[in-house]
């Protein structure tokens, strides 16, 4: 029986080493986004292994600057986000900047986004990734 | 030992699989859905936090309005008072985020003591769900502490409901965390959607842009809600919110964003046009009316 939970442990000890990374994961990449930007009161956060891709659709609001933090692991620089508009235009990705780990969005006109974010995999196969979306007061 | 093997593989084998398949708590997407997304390149998407979805804050809504010159309505927003006669966890989920958004639009209007007085419902809403627990006491504290200012209570609001949804997210708990976000999501629309119909333009934008947000939580409450929830009155109202919103008109026009990455800013410059009829407009303010009716019954 020991044995078995022994071989239980050593099978799930990277799901769950995964898994409690995301909060010290949120921790960091809270640490891009200033006190200017408000948070939109939602967590982002998906376990990525090779390849995979986050993604959520949501709507930027005209006259408004966005800030979107994006980390993974314990690293910065580690996360590549991309921003896309509804027809699939790519609009930013931090990818041709040195996967900085956020950026701001001036918005002239409201429009539906699509954002995905996936690990780079020169620098981690597997980690938590954490996206944080805030408008500026 | 020798027999104890086999089965021993195979139990790892289908923990490994299941927790493979579920990743961080992933729900699948409709088969309709991932044809509208996916294309060969993504064919290992998941999803985040095991949703696919975002809800534009409530509170950059109430923010707009304040700003837009609309008058202070107090008596739109929901009983602070009441908040105890909320039983089920359904009521208290929606609730908390009906509060939310009427804490942070009192605060803007400088009504220090209502937004207080929001501030006591949200707390013991929280602690009666679970969630309080998760968000650091500092947190709550400074949220209280600044009820009667609006800068920085805007942030502490977003900080708290972000935490919470962390939490809620982290236990499995979606469906309280979408009910949360339904709340404010139909409170802010609503607070818009009266100032709309008394003909403030900004409010009326703002209105006709939540196209894409209403059948996005139709959506979520589809994967994350009971079927009690979904045998609802409520339900059926969320639906016909967004099959009127289904009726405004948009129109989008791509133009190349510009960056400038010494500042690590872009320009977004496309343009996207809405229209919405007045008699649209007061079907879709009649239907958001119902609904943070059915939201804040008792």
């Amino acid at each position: 029986m020991k044995r078995l939970l022994f071989i239980l442990a050593l099978a799930f000890a990277p799901v769950w080493q995964l898994s409690a990374q995301c909060d010290s994961t949120a921790y960091m990449a809270r640490e891009f986004m200033s006190d200017d930007f408000v948070p939109d009161g939602q967590s982002y956060r998906a376990l990525l292994f090779d390849g995979q891709i986050a993604e959520f659709e949501t709507t930027f609001f005209a006259n408004s600057t966005y800030r979107i933090a994006a980390f993974s692991g314990m690293e910065k620089e580690q996360l590549i986000f991309s921003l896309y508009d509804q027809e699939n235009n790519l609009l930013f990705s931090n990818e041709e900047h040195q996967n900085s780990p956020y950026w701001d969005f001036e918005i002239e006109s409201t429009l539906d986004v699509r954002l995905e974010a996936k690990l780079d995999k020169t620098k981690q196969s597997s980690g938590c990734a954490v996206l944080i979306v805030g408008f500026e007061k | 030992m020798k027999n104890f093997r086999f089965p021993l593989i195979v139990l790892i084998s289908g923990i490994l699989l299941f927790a493979a398949s579920c990743g961080e708590k992933s729900i699948e997407k409709s088969e309709q859905e991932k044809a509208m997304s996916l294309d060969s390149a993504k064919s290992n998407l998941v999803n985040v936090s095991g949703e696919l979805f975002s809800i534009p804050s409530p509170i950059q809504t109430a923010m707009l309005i304040q700003e837009s010159g609309a008058e202070y309505r107090p008596e739109l927003l929901n009983d602070s008072e009441g908040y105890s006669e909320y039983e089920t966890n359904t009521q208290k989920a929606m609730n908390l985020g009906v509060y939310g958004t009427d804490m942070a639009y009192s605060s803007l209007y400088q009504d220090g003591q209502k937004a207080l007085s929001y501030f006591k419902a949200i707390d013991d809403l929280a602690k009666d769900l679970g969630v309080i627990s998760a968000i650091s006491p500092d947190l709550v504290k400074r949220l209280g502490a600044n009820a009667d200012n609006p800068d920085s209570l805007v942030y502490l609001i977003g900080r708290f409901y972000e935490e919470g949804d962390a939490y809620l997210k982290k236990n499995e708990r979606y469906d309280i965390a979408s009910l949360v976000i339904l709340g404010g999501w139909i409170e802010s629309s609503h607070l818009s959607a009266q100032s709309a119909t008394e003909g403030n333009l900004a409010a009326r934008d703002r209105v006709a842009q939540q196209k894409e947000s209403s059948s996005t939580i139709v959506k979520v409450l589809n994967k994350t809600a009971d079927q009690n929830f979904k045998k609802s009155d409520l339900y059926q109202v969320l639906d016909s919110i967004a099959e009127a919103y289904a009726n405004v008109e948009t129109s989008y026009n791509f133009e190349r964003p510009e960056t400038d990455a010494s500042k690590k800013l872009t320009v977004i410059k496309s343009k996207t046009s809405y229209q919405v009829s007045d008699s649209l407009l007061n079907s879709i303010a009649g239907l958001l009316e119902s609904a943070r009716t059915k939201i804040t019954e008792k």
